[in-house]
């Protein structure tokens, strides 16, 4: 059998094909598409079929299929990559209002646990001060609100962690989005100048480091050569 | 084991003899080789004395697999069949499923055999798990590691003003 690279010179029509089928059958998402773009000219030159993106435009943006019809001239991946774009924004606004609403409740938590903590400290000095059937009953009062206690500081345990993962999730988006952004200029005006589009190379890289685990970060960082 | 894949039991049946690239003969039933679409295509133009398919872009290899596919799914196929005829519950499917993911996890190059063979071939289902497999094998990879996994050289960082 014969060596090496035989996956690159396998017929365009099956790769398309793997592509595609890829895509419908939700294995490959555009990240996939994306990496397998700047893997190699001949992949980045399979990738920028228009019908993939339609497919995968009409797959993960339902929503905004009936628009621009008009528009088929243009290149599916960039209207992907700025369909993409107000997502990400929209995402990244959700959260912070999410963030925003946490953070008020959070201040209630706050509020109410000092509350319950004074009324735990003068049940303390009830307890030494009573006794009898009236001890019991302050007793009885005193696990009501060490129990309430343990409750309230959980959930702001809880809330404390979630808005603190969704900052990061804000910084990381922020990142991404700017990539994103300024890559588009980018190739916008490249693409005027660079027939081939093999700039785009580039922009795929950016486009995918900021959700990738660190340890792929590092390689799409590597990819980018500038 | 090259020579001959028929089991000759009980009544003799109709066989064809598909010949790889590498001048093999491996005599199959008719209905293992009818599996693939064209080989059914030309099948009655053929006199019956004549079932020979020289198959010139198939290896013997590759073509002992593809047989092996194809006789599974064929007598898979009756004992489903079988099966829901008698209305007893099977779970046939469910493992020729399993065969199947099992059978097309092969590494790269063959991969790629099996999927020329099942183009050349038109054997749709083997094509469709041939294709889902190389999909499932690009999801999820870096660029760096679809290199590796696929084999080829880092030649994606071009210069954009460089002619091809």
């Amino acid at each position: 059998m014969k060596e090496g690279k035989l996956m690159e010179v396998l017929p365009e029509e099956i790769w398309i094909r793997i592509l595609e089928t890829g895509i419908e059958k939700w294995i490959l998402t555009h990240k996939d598409i994306c990496s397998f773009s700047i893997s190699c000219k001949n992949f980045n030159k399979l990738s920028n079929d228009n019908s993939l993106w339609s497919t995968l435009l009409s797959l993960d943006f339902p929503h905004f299929q009936n628009e621009d019809t008009s528009s088929s001239e243009e290149s599916q991946k960039n209207l992907y990559k700025s369909r993409l774009e107000i997502y990400r924004q929209l995402e990244r606004d959700f959260i912070r209002r999410t963030v925003f609403n946490q953070e008020y409740r959070l201040g209630v938590l706050g509020r109410k646990i000092k509350r319950v903590r004074r009324e735990l400290k003068v049940i303390n000095e009830q307890m030494e001060e009573n006794s009898g059937v009236l001890l019991d009953m302050i007793r009885d009062r005193y696990f009501v609100c060490r129990e309430e206690l343990a409750y309230v500081e959980q959930e702001h345990m809880d809330i404390q962690k979630e808005v603190t993962s969704m900052r990061t999730t804000i910084m990381d988006k922020d990142g991404d989005f700017h990539a994103l952004v300024d890559v588009g200029q980018d190739t916008n005006l490249l693409e005027d100048d660079a027939l081939a589009g093999s700039s785009e190379d580039f922009e795929e890289s950016s486009e995918e480091e900021p959700e990738e685990s660190s340890e792929e970060s590092s390689d799409g960082e590597s990819e980018e050569g500038f | 084991m090259k020579d001959s894949f028929n089991p000759s039991i009980e009544p003799p049946k109709k066989t064809v003899t598909l010949v790889s690239s590498d001048g093999y003969d491996f005599e199959v039933e008719e209905e293992v080789a009818l599996e693939s679409q064209v080989i059914k295509d030309g099948f009655e133009d053929k006199a019956v004395d004549d079932r020979e398919y020289l198959l010139f872009n198939v290896h013997s290899d590759t073509l002992e697999l593809i047989i092996k596919y194809c006789e599974k799914h064929v007598s898979s196929r009756k004992s489903i069949s079988a099966a829901a005829a008698s209305s007893s519950s099977s779970n046939g499917e469910e493992a020729l499923k399993e065969w199947d993911e099992h059978f097309i996890s092969v590494d790269t190059n063959t991969l790629y055999d099996i999927l020329m063979a099942a183009d050349y071939l038109n054997i749709k289902s083997l094509l469709d798990l041939a294709i889902q497999k190389v999909a499932d094998t690009i999801h999820g990879r870096s660029p760096e590691q679809i290199r590796k996994k696929f084999n080829i050289e880092n030649d994606s960082i071009i210069d954009p003003w460089a002619s091809e």
